[in-house]
């Protein structure tokens, strides 16, 4: 999980042009961040490609799920946990 | 049959035209337009007010109903605003860019395969192929003209093929085409409800107006006036203006309350207003 949060907290920094560690601080700060679903599906884009697998369903796009930066991590988590999903690497320091 | 509410913020304006339908028969009107400043702040009491009552709705909402989205999702669908950053200083390319990205996403969802409002604007479809970008085209020339006057309809002109034809003084005028005739005229209910809009640029304002051919007051009105605050608000920041005045006209305003129940829905009303007048009797 702590993997995937870093990966979306950099995508986010990328998409309001700050840098990560305002991102990450802020995130450390509260113990998690508000996004809006639009920010998350660009995450999600971003990450998908990145990962090359799908990250949120239908049944994941729901607005209401779509909240956070903790909320979105955990359904990335679901969805790299599916049977059949590829895992993928997570890298480090990606960005788009 | 017409009724003309101005208000001081778009929460005002959604909760009067809100009042208004609901002393009418059945809880629609022909020809609602409300008005307020398009800088205006909402107010919070009333957009928590909405949202809760949405919230609860959506909890309830039964297989087959249409859908009951937040505030902040049915703003998004105008204007997303998230994935608009002014601080950047690519941030209108970004932000098509962004758009365009996330489409795939969207359309996993079967309401959005048709795309949103945004997307009409950013990539609007013609009769024969191919996309047209009107917001870009709008901010173009609402700068490089801006000692002049432009004028087309939408109705009548193809925004792709029909420049603006005449210049007569002072002031722009600009409209934004979102219904498609050769796309949209055989869907009798549906997307979109917003047909059309319109930027009147005038003393260094940016006014707008909106035509919905369908509005749904509880579901959609408030995140649409929402929507179209954060639009006028982009076409302020990338050509220097500022907001003027928003106008919005429903040609068929619809309370709901046969979806939500009369009872129901001046409970909802009540909670929004800052005093005990009750407004559905």
């Amino acid at each position: 999980m702590a993997d995937v949060v870093e990966q979306v907290l950099m995508q986010l920094a990328d998409l309001q042009a700050c840098s990560p560690a305002e991102v990450t601080a802020a995130y450390s700060a509260g113990g998690d961040l508000p996004i809006d679903s639009k920010q998350a599906e660009w995450i999600a884009a971003q990450l998908e490609e990145q990962w090359g697998t799908e990250l949120l369903g239908e049944a994941a796009l729901d607005p209401l799920r779509l909240t956070s930066v903790r909320s979105l991590s955990e359904l990335f988590c679901q969805a790299l946990q599916a049977p059949d999903q590829a895992r993928p690497p997570v890298t480090s320091g990606a960005s788009a | 049959m017409s009724m003309q509410i101005t208000a001081a913020t778009s929460s005002e304006a959604w909760l009067r035209g809100a009042a208004f339908l609901s002393r009418l028969d059945g809880g629609k009107a022909a020809h609602l337009c409300v008005s307020f400043p398009g800088d205006a702040p909402e107010d919070d009491h009333i957009r928590r007010s909405v949202d809760a009552f949405l919230g609860e709705e959506r909890k309830r909402k039964r297989s087959g109903d249409a859908e009951i989205l937040p505030v902040q999702t049915v703003a998004n669908t105008l204007f997303p605003e998230g994935l608009y950053h002014p601080g950047r200083p690519d941030a209108r390319a970004w932000l098509y860019r962004a758009q365009a990205r996330i489409q795939p996403i969207q359309r996993r969802v079967p309401a959005n395969r048709g795309g949103t409002y945004f997307d009409r604007l950013i990539a609007c479809p013609g009769p024969e192929g191919g996309t047209y970008n009107q917001l870009e085209h709008t901010i173009e020339k609402l700068s490089r003209r801006g000692k002049f006057s432009s004028t087309f309809e939408l109705s009548l002109l193809d925004p792709v093929e029909d420049e603006p034809a005449a210049e007569t003084g002072a002031d722009i005028q600009e409209d934004l085409r979102v219904y498609l005739p050769w796309k949209d005229s055989r869907k009798l209910m549906g997307f979109p409800c917003l047909s059309h809009l319109s930027l009147t640029r005038m003393d260094g304002k940016i006014h707008m107006s909106a035509t919905y051919r369908n509005q749904h007051f509880i579901r959609k009105a408030y995140g649409n006036y929402l929507g179209l605050q954060r639009l006028l608000r982009f076409f302020c920041l990338e050509t220097g203006c500022a907001p003027g005045e928003i106008l919005c006209l429903a040609t068929h305003a619809d309370l709901e309350l046969s979806d939500f129940g009369k009872k129901k829905v001046a409970h909802l009303l009540s909670s929004c207003l800052p005093s005990n007048l009750l407004v559905v009797t």
